[in-house]
């Protein structure tokens, strides 16, 4: 057969195949700029989320206690609300602000893994902070209600009941969400550090 | 990573050798080596859910490797951009001996045919004339047949040199 016959030509061939897998056992098969640029996207659409939660909680915080003043609520109470709102959307961006400052081309993975990781723990962190705060809240508007308005209260308190679960459901599913994006990063991140190794 | 990932990016380590030789004979650059692997590595994607294990990974993955390589040219025209997997060693560049060993198995293998060239890639690899043939698509003794043919035009190569 032709590996007895094999002539000079094929055996140096056989020779430099085996030179050829050598080098190539070396190659490493991810691209970090490949990396960066699936991470790049995927915080982006989680920074531009967030910046509308932020600009749309500011709004929030100003037109809010203006319409508990107009509904004749205690200047304590509007005061309250719009704190509780500042004070949200203040988390909001103190939680994202170093992760807005990486740049994702240059930063090295190690950083960017700790901000994840950080924002990660600051966010199922905010369940308890979001309502701790939402229930004294309501038991405080169920209480000025029910001082101005009375029995008919009922109809006011239903409304922002709604409102209020509908708000924890949106904002629950906002939080699940930017908790999966960083878990997923991370993931990301993970894999290609093991690659590495 | 769900199983399905896990399992397609460990036969992708088991096999980069071989996919990577594929890529280093059929490319002209480093440029080309890196967008063909990455065709590759699409097409063995494609078909990873489907691989029913008719023949053994090894060979599946030297198929798609050979015919991705083939089909290339005809696809590089319609092709839009993508982001290239760079390569962290590089065969066209490097001037130690060992690289001038792997170019001159290069510029022999590009001066046969594709198909001469598939063959004589899986002979090098030690793969069987059984094997070889199942994956070009031809009979053992045509395999035989072919790689003494080819072993003709290594000589006069050789020769012209």
């Amino acid at each position: 057969m032709i590996y007895e016959n094999s002539t000079y030509e094929l055996e140096e061939m056989k020779q430099q195949m085996a030179l050829l897998k050598k080098k190539l056992e070396q190659q490493k098969i991810v691209n970090e700029s490949v990396l960066r640029s699936a991470m790049k996207k995927k915080l982006y659409g989680l920074n531009k989320r967030v910046r509308v939660i932020f600009i749309v909680g500011i709004f929030v915080a100003i037109w809010a206690p203006g319409y508990f003043t107009v509904l004749d609520f205690s200047p304590l109470f509007c005061a309250a609300t719009a704190v509780m709102l500042l004070f949200s959307a203040f988390k909001t961006f103190q939680y994202h602000r170093k992760l807005w400052r990486l740049n994702f081309s240059q930063s090295n993975l190690i950083e960017l893994s700790e901000q994840l990781t950080l924002l990660r723990k600051r966010y199922k962190e905010w369940y308890k902070i979001a309502w701790c705060m939402i229930i004294p809240w309501f038991i405080w508007i169920i209480y000025e209600a029910y001082s101005i308005y009375g029995e008919e209260s009922v109809w006011f308190l239903g409304g922002s009941a709604v409102g209020v679960i509908i708000g924890g459901l949106i904002g629950t599913r906002i939080n699940n969400n930017i908790i999966r994006r960083a878990d997923e990063l991370l993931e990301q991140i993970d894999e290609y550090k093991k690659m590495q190794e | 990573m769900n199983p399905i990932e896990q399992e397609f990016t460990k036969v992708v380590r088991e096999h980069k050798g071989t996919i990577y030789t594929v890529c280093y004979m059929f490319s002209k650059d480093e440029d080309e080596v890196a967008d063909l692997f990455q065709e590759i590595l699409i097409n063995i994607w494609k078909g990873f859910e489907k691989f029913r294990g008719d023949s053994s990974m090894r060979t599946w993955i030297w198929r798609i490797s050979f015919n991705t390589c083939v089909s290339y040219e005809k696809k590089k025209s319609r092709r839009g951009s993508t982001i290239p997997l760079s390569l962290s060693i590089n065969l066209f560049d490097d001037s130690d001996e060992e690289t001038r060993q792997i170019k001159m198995l290069q510029k022999r293998i590009r001066q046969l045919g594709p198909f001469d060239r598939a063959i004589v890639l899986l002979w090098l690899d030690d793969l069987s004339y059984a094997e070889i043939g199942e994956i070009v698509g031809i009979s053992e003794k045509n395999v035989s047949v072919r790689l003494v043919r080819i072993r003709e035009q290594l000589k006069k190569m050789n020769n012209i040199e």
